[in-house]
């Protein structure tokens, strides 16, 4: 299939698109290392999508484009460590537990929406599954190299496996309300953990017996509770959707009653109550800036959150869960500042180092560092100011976003069979609170 | 008075369809010898003017000098073309029509749902479905069609295919070979798991591998059962056996580009033999399907540009200068698209995607992957209108015929009775007017193992367009009805300034009462009873250029489309 | 015993009354000595500002404080006037999933009559929530239907709707979309287009008899009761703002055709989120716009990824009077960040600045009261570190219609409570 014109012309200009990894030379910028201070005036070199060295005066062959950074801002690619962009589907709710599914199987490399995140500096999404179900489906680190036609070249190779739980309100609304069966309350979400993972012992014990030839008979293979042995095992980070505080102990709880540690708790909106607690844990926390009462259990929320955790020392990142924050995560990082008074590095590592750290990837990317992937998103002011504008943004190595080679129109794949074109409405007054719901509702909204 | 047409629309929502009795053949023969014709033995090797001779349903003899047999029926065959049957290499010709699933029961645990809810139904075979009087059998036969690869449909496991011959004969005798390769599918079921394609994904690898864990368990009780508990039999995962063991094709139906993808993942992931089928955005996986030998069957659905479409109305429109502004502004929307530079465009764009839908064919064939074609997607009557826009994108005729006989016979494994004019294959062929993929060619007789076909070559009654202005005349129409078209003759003529209206059909005809004419715009109610229940139709209908075109809408089923040629004034009674 | 389990309860129930209990505003007369005071209609200078009665007094160099008048010494600090949010529905919506707690969408499509300004709650926890960002004033209407409802004006102080009324009521009528609502949307183009037809006749039908109505009573009241009618009345008199949303391209060319019959009628164009494809047609029908969100994803798959934070821009350098909005209710306090976006894209800081202040106050015909710091007006102003659309920026002290409101929400509250949490891990 060929990519459109436009499209061509801008991989013949700058590095070939469809390649995974590149070199490039970011001369004289106000670099934000974010794990080493800012240093000022300096270059980073990229070469083959690794970063190869960072100071002043660096040089790289001629066919390494350069760009000029000076009077601009170069901080580590963006991550974020809760989205639902990419993906074709994003909630198996048929059960309260869907272990057995991978949104890795479902990503979308033609959404649009990934090059409207590179707009806003994002260089790598946790694409998560929803959280209709107790235990929902595995998720699937990316990598956004827009103009990649293979869903395979989106995933970030060897990133850890990660699971999507989730408590209170979504699990209890879709099964309980929904199809009136267990969960339908906080005290049967905490049974379909114990339940799930208690027969996941069993089942690692059966197959124990038959691999080590105490019975001749195999267990019936079971991918749901394979991957639960997963998570059991510590192969697996739990990513648990979650509001309340007491919900929050209630999972801590459990995961020490079966020895699970990798956690980390999503949008979280009252962790600050419980802050030491997740500390003590060392669970991560990766909330929302500001968002709060679009449902009953966000109700007592704050938007200082993120401040109170970090002060409380938890790993928190800020995540946007939605299509339209991914887009200005700096932004929803910036406004820890207006909330809470954090300093810049701490806000700007809850856009690069903490998330990096939640999905186990921080020795990777997350900061500019030598050694580390060449994910670079490059700002013209101050990245935590308001009127900050992206103006590149760099993943391994390639240009992916370059504000001055902008076609606008960057689809990739056009349906022949739809309209020419199609205008969606805002919803009105009502932010996509619930993509985290996508797939689900309609399952049980008969009548 | 109830005419044909109007029970047979009824019984198709009350009572499923009826079908109408074939007439009875007196047969002299089953040898016959077709004579001087053109003969495409197979692409590329032709015969000026030559003869087959067939006979018990095998070809005996093909030749410029061969022996007639004196029981042989003659088929003056001159200035006829005869080609090898066509094989469709992947569809769901002569599966019964799927009934309406009455109240089916709620699934208990949508969780956890029985595999026939699911659409996990492996062990089924297409003569569990089979039905000998299908329109589909018919109509792919009419178009040259003698072989099918086919399959019952719905689900992402919706059984096994067969080959089967379009005879129109029953399960048994029309099956060449049963339950040949199992088919895969990325459908999701509703309401239940698997609901979605990642559902869908994790269904399939637990199927496979517990699949996989029976087969040990079964070899091991069979070689010493003594302590063991016997194995549970579970014919689903009794039917991916062969599959699972690298023993049985896997057909994976694949049309988008993320389709395609998603089966090589599976297939690396589980390690079956796989067969991407269906497929209708695959160029970028020429490199990939080349290098794995993978077997694939393409679409033969091609879409088409909207923009030539509208070009063809707008340029009408242009030499119709006489229309008033007024007649204009209903258009308004496309014309002002027309010079809107941004919809220009996108319409580029699209038309971009179009072509690389409509390429694929001549991409595949250009880099020598060897394909076959499914005609699961169209009707019958459209394959020569895309074969058409394939080879206007370079795949050339012998290609195309060799993807629609040589390649499918070979990959099912039946090139030794199948896909050639040879001495000793099955007699299928087709045989037309003119070469097959030119544009006024008819197919004139069919063979299926032996069996002869005739069609109706006459020309069709050209278009008769009336005055400019005057919507009278007589229409003959089509009414596409879910999966069927019926057809119709619509009578519109003028008593004094009343407009009067019969629909005719099967010769018996009816005249409506309350016509509205407004413009070029005709509507009516007719109310049609059956069996104490009664149907309340709506004709609205628009008369342009000779053509009428509109909707017939059914109240509680829907509206269907209905158009039609004028082809003649209006009958006065 | 008894009696002490009680006290004991009676504590603890104090403890968490206060700990979420808001101070209580006060009314007074004040000085803010030694800020920069940004007037937004007359530049920006180093002057104080003298607050009482509810109005700002006087503005200047050295104004000696009255007797009881509090002095607030804001050197080296900003001056600004409160922001106006062009449309929210603050007041009348406190918990999004809980229907109930919903009162912008009553049933059926045309509910001209209901009154936003009828169920706006003066207790809302989002209230304090909005306020202490600076946003002193919004919009809260309804939604839903084809005609919603009548939304008003409020300021965000008051213990009555009336109390906080700010004196601007406008019609919504949601113009009919040719649109998706959603990705969720599956209808077909014909249905969508059924359903357009279907409310423009809706539109029509219902103008039409609002004319009738209006010329049958022009003089006196002859028709029977009727109390849709009577709110439309004012409308197509022209007495009262007619404000439609609208937002594609399409759309908002159908409604400025739709206008173009219609004769002196007050409009609005609300929404209007592809306003930048038709630039040319909007400034020649000279309606005034309130777009927003700015901070929202292109209404098309092929549009530019930052067509929202431009879309202000465009329309404002093309001559277009454009006020911003949230359309938010729980996070209005987000209204400086969407002017921020669109003054970054495009506007420039002082036309965003004047489009969530003055801008919409002229819109609403409240100019001599709200939207700049001139003497005279109303008191509704605050106090920044700095520059309110950066999100650094601390606000300090605000004043709303006069009224001295502490800087605390629910937010602050809790930071305050539980930023170092005692008992922390320990029981004790």
């Amino acid at each position: 299939m060929k990519i459109y014109l436009n499209i061509i012309l801008l991989f013949m200009v700058f590095g070939l698109w469809a390649q995974e990894t590149g070199s490039v030379l970011i001369k004289n910028g106000t670099v934000l290392t974010v794990t080493n201070g800012t240093l000022e005036n300096t270059d980073v070199l990229i070469t083959n999508g690794k970063i190869a060295r960072i100071g002043e005066g660096l040089s790289a062959g001629s066919d390494v484009r350069v760009i000029d950074a000076k009077d601009q801002f170069v901080m580590p690619g963006i991550i974020d460590a809760h989205s639902h962009i990419a993906l074709d589907a994003v909630n198996e709710a048929t059960d309260p537990s869907t272990a057995h599914v991978w949104v890795g199987d479902a990503l979308d490399p033609f959404d649009v929406s990934i090059y409207r995140a590179l707009a806003g500096g994002v260089t790598s999404s946790h694409a998560m599954h929803g959280s209709a179900n107790a235990i929902g489906g595995q998720c699937e680190t990316i990598k956004h190299r827009y103009g990649v036609m293979d869903p395979n070249k989106l995933r970030m190779k060897d990133a850890p496996r990660t699971i999507k739980f989730a408590l209170g309100e979504n699990p209890m609304r879709v099964h309980g309300e929904g199809r009136g069966i267990t969960p339908s309350t906080r005290m049967g979400v905490e049974q379909v953990f114990r339940r799930s993972f208690s027969e996941a012992q069993e089942y690692m014990e059966a197959w124990d017996n038959y691999n080590s030839g105490k019975t001749k008979v195999p267990p019936v293979y079971d991918l749901k509770k394979e991957t639960v042995a997963d998570i059991l095992k510590g192969d697996i980070i739990i990513h648990c959707h979650s509001y309340r505080a007491d919900e929050i102990l209630m999972l801590m709880n459990v995961c020490k009653d079966f020895g699970v540690k990798r956690l980390c708790f999503q949008h979280v909106n009252e962790g600050f109550k419980v802050a030491p607690e997740l500390a003590e844990f060392g669970a991560g926390a990766s909330v929302f800036a500001d968002w709060w009462a679009y449902k009953f259990e966000v109700y007592y929320s704050t938007a200082y959150n993120a401040a109170i955790l970090l002060r409380n020392g938890v790993v928190a990142s800020i995540n946007s869960d939605s299509g339209e924050l991914i887009r200005h995560l700096y932004h929803e990082a910036a406004k820890t500042q207006r909330y809470g008074g954090l300093t810049d590095d701490e806000a700007l590592s809850l856009i690069t180092i903490n998330p990096a750290k939640q999905l186990g990837i921080e020795d990777r990317v997350g900061s500019i560092e030598v050694g580390k992937e060449g994910d670079v998103a490059i700002f013209n002011k101050h990245p935590l100011s308001v009127y900050t504008i992206p103006q590149y943004t760099i993943v391994d190595g390639i240009v992916r976003f370059d504000i001055n080679e902008d076609p606008k129109d960057m689809r990739i794949d056009i349906d022949p069979e739809a309209k020419i074109s199609t205008y969606y409405e805002l919803d009105a007054g009502h932010h996509d609170h619930d993509g985290c719901m996508r797939d689900a509702m309609e399952l049980f909204t008969e009548k | 008075m109830l005419s044909k047409l109007w029970a047979i629309i009824v019984l198709i929502f009350i009572a499923g369809q009826v079908e109408s009795q074939d007439d009875i053949d007196i047969k002299l023969s089953s040898t016959y010898a077709i004579q001087n014709a053109h003969i495409t033995q197979s692409p590329g090797k032709t015969i000026d003017k030559g003869t087959v001779v067939i006979k018990d349903g095998v070809i005996i003899s093909v030749g410029t000098n061969v022996a007639i047999p004196p029981e042989a029926i003659i088929v003056d065959a001159d200035s006829l073309y005869i080609y090898p049957g066509f094989i469709d290499a992947y569809n769901n010709t002569g599966e019964k029509k799927a009934e309406e699933k009455k109240n089916e029961e709620r699934v208990k645990n949508p969780g956890n749902p029985p595999n026939d809810r699911a659409g996990i139904t492996p062990d089924r075979s297409l003569s569990d479905v089979y039905d000998s009087g299908a329109k589909s059998i018919s109509d792919w036969r009419a178009e040259g069609f003698t072989a099918s690869f086919s399959a019952p449909a719905e689900g992402m496991l919706p059984g096994k295919a067969s080959l089967i011959l379009l005879s129109g004969k029953d399960a048994s005798q029309s099956t060449v070979v049963k339950d040949k390769v199992l088919v895969g599918t990325f459908q999701s079921a509703s309401r239940m798991y698997p609901a979605t394609i990642i559902g869908v994904m994790a269904k399939y690898r637990d199927l496979f591998r517990q699949t996989s864990y029976a087969m040990k368990h079964q070899s091991a009780y069979d070689s010493n059962p003594v302590g063991m508990s016997r194995p549970a039999y579970d014919k689903s995962l009794g039917a991916l056996m062969p599959a699972a063991d690298k023993k049985q094709l896997v057909f994976m139906e694949a049309e988008k580009y993320k389709d395609v993808s998603r089966a090589l993942t599976l297939q690396a992931d589980l390690d079956f033999n796989m067969a991407l089928v269906n497929v209708k955005q695959g160029t970028s996986f020429i490199d990939v399907i080349k290098q794995k030998s993978i077997p694939v069957v393409l679409s033969m659905e091609v879409p088409e540009s909207e923009d030539k479409k509208d070009k063809k109305k707008v340029d009408a429109e242009k030499e119709d200068s006489a229309k008033d502004d007024e007649a204009k502004s209903e258009e308004d929307e496309v014309v002002k698209e027309e010079i809107d530079p941004e919809m220009e465009a996108l319409k580029a764009r699209r038309d971009e995607a179009i072509k690389d839908y409509q390429e694929q064919a001549a991409m595949f064939a250009k880099s020598g992957v060897k394909f076959g074609l499914s005609g699961k997607d169209i009707k019958a009557k459209d394959l020569k209108k895309n074969a058409k826009l394939m080879m206007e994108q370079g795949i050339t005729e012998d290609q195309l015929l060799a993807a629609l006989t040589v390649n499918p016979a070979e990959m099912l494994g039946v090139s030794n009775i199948l896909g050639t004019v040879e001495k000793g294959k099955m007699a299928n062929l087709v045989i037309s007017t003119a070469p097959y993929f030119e544009e006024d060619a008819k197919v004139k007789y069919v063979f299926v193992e032996g069996e002869q076909f005739e069609y109706d070559v006459e020309k069709k009654k050209a278009k008769v367009a009336g005055k400019e202005g005057d919507i009278t005349g007589l229409y003959d129409c089509v009414l596409e009805v879910p999966g069927d078209e019926r057809d119709m003759k619509i009578n519109i003529k003028k008593d004094g300034d009343e407009y009067v209206v019969s629909v005719e059909n099967d010769g018996e005809s009816e005249e409506v009462e309350s016509v509205k004419v407004n413009g070029n715009s005709v509507s009516f109610p007719l109310s049609v009873q059956e069996d104490g229940q009664s149907l309340n139709l709506t004709f609205s209908l628009t008369v342009e250029d000779g053509e009428i075109s509109g909707t017939v809408d059914t109240g509680v089923f829907g509206a269907f489309p209905i158009k039609g040629d004028r082809i003649g004034d209006p009958k006065s009674n | 015993m008894r009696l002490y389990i009680n006290v004991v309860i009676a504590f603890l129930c104090a403890n968490v009354i206060w700990a979420q209990q808001i101070q209580k505003s006060e009314y007074g007369t004040f000085l803010l000595s030694g800020g920069t005071v940004h007037t937004v209609t007359n530049g920006n200078i180093e002057a104080d500002v003298l607050i009482s009665d509810g109005k700002i007094t006087s503005i200047g160099t050295n104004i000696t404080a009255p007797s009881g008048a509090k002095v607030i010494d804001v050197a080296g600090k900003h001056i600004y006037p409160g922001m106006i949010d062009g449309g929210t529905r603050l007041g009348i919506v406190e918990i999004g999933a809980v229907s109930l707690t919903n009162d912008d969408n009553e049933v059926g499509d045309i509910n001209p009559h209901v009154e936003a300004l009828t169920a706006v709650n003066p207790s809302s926890v989002l209230i304090p929530v909005t306020r202490v960002s600076g946003v002193t004033t919004v919009l809260t209407k309804p939604t839903g239907g084809v005609l919603p409802g009548t939304s008003s004006l409020i300021s965000l102080v008051g213990y009555t709707p009336e109390q906080m009324y700010s004196g601007f009521d406008g019609l919504i009528m949601n113009f009919p979309s040719s649109g998706r609502r959603g990705w969720w949307d599956r209808r077909s183009d014909e249905d969508i287009k059924k359903d357009f037809d279907k409310r423009m006749k809706t539109v029509n039908d219902i103008w039409k008899k609002a004319e009738a109505y209006a010329r049958m009573n022009a003089e006196q009241s002859v028709a029977d009761y009727n109390p849709e009618m009577e709110a439309m009345k004012p409308v197509v008199e022209g007495k009262r703002t007619l404000m439609m949303e609208v937002n594609s391209k399409k759309d908002i060319l159908a409604a400025l055709e739709w206008l173009k019959e219609k004769k002196d009628l007050k409009v609005v164009l609300t929404g209007v989120a592809e306003g930048y494809r038709v630039v040319d047609e909007l400034k020649e029908a000279g309606y005034p716009v309130i777009t927003g969100p700015i901070l929202s994803v292109p209404g098309r798959a092929e549009a530019a990824y930052d067509a929202s934070y431009t879309n202000p821009g465009m329309m404002q350098k093309a001559g277009i009077k454009v006020a911003i909005r949230t359309n938010e209710t729980e996070n209005v306090r987000n209204l400086p960040f969407n002017a921020g976006f669109a003054a970054a894209y495009g506007m420039g800081i002082e036309e965003a600045l004047k489009a969530v202040t003055i801008v919409p106050a002229e819109i609403f015909g409240v100019a001599d009261q709200y939207g700049s710091i001139e003497e005279g007006k109303m008191a509704s102003l605050f106090v920044s570190d700095g520059d309110p659309f950066e999100t650094k920026t601390q606000i300090t002290d605000l004043f709303i219609n006069g009224w001295k409101v502490p800087i605390e929400s629910r937010h602050t509250l809790l930071y305050d409570e539980f930023l170092d949490r005692s008992p922390g891990l320990e029981k004790e």
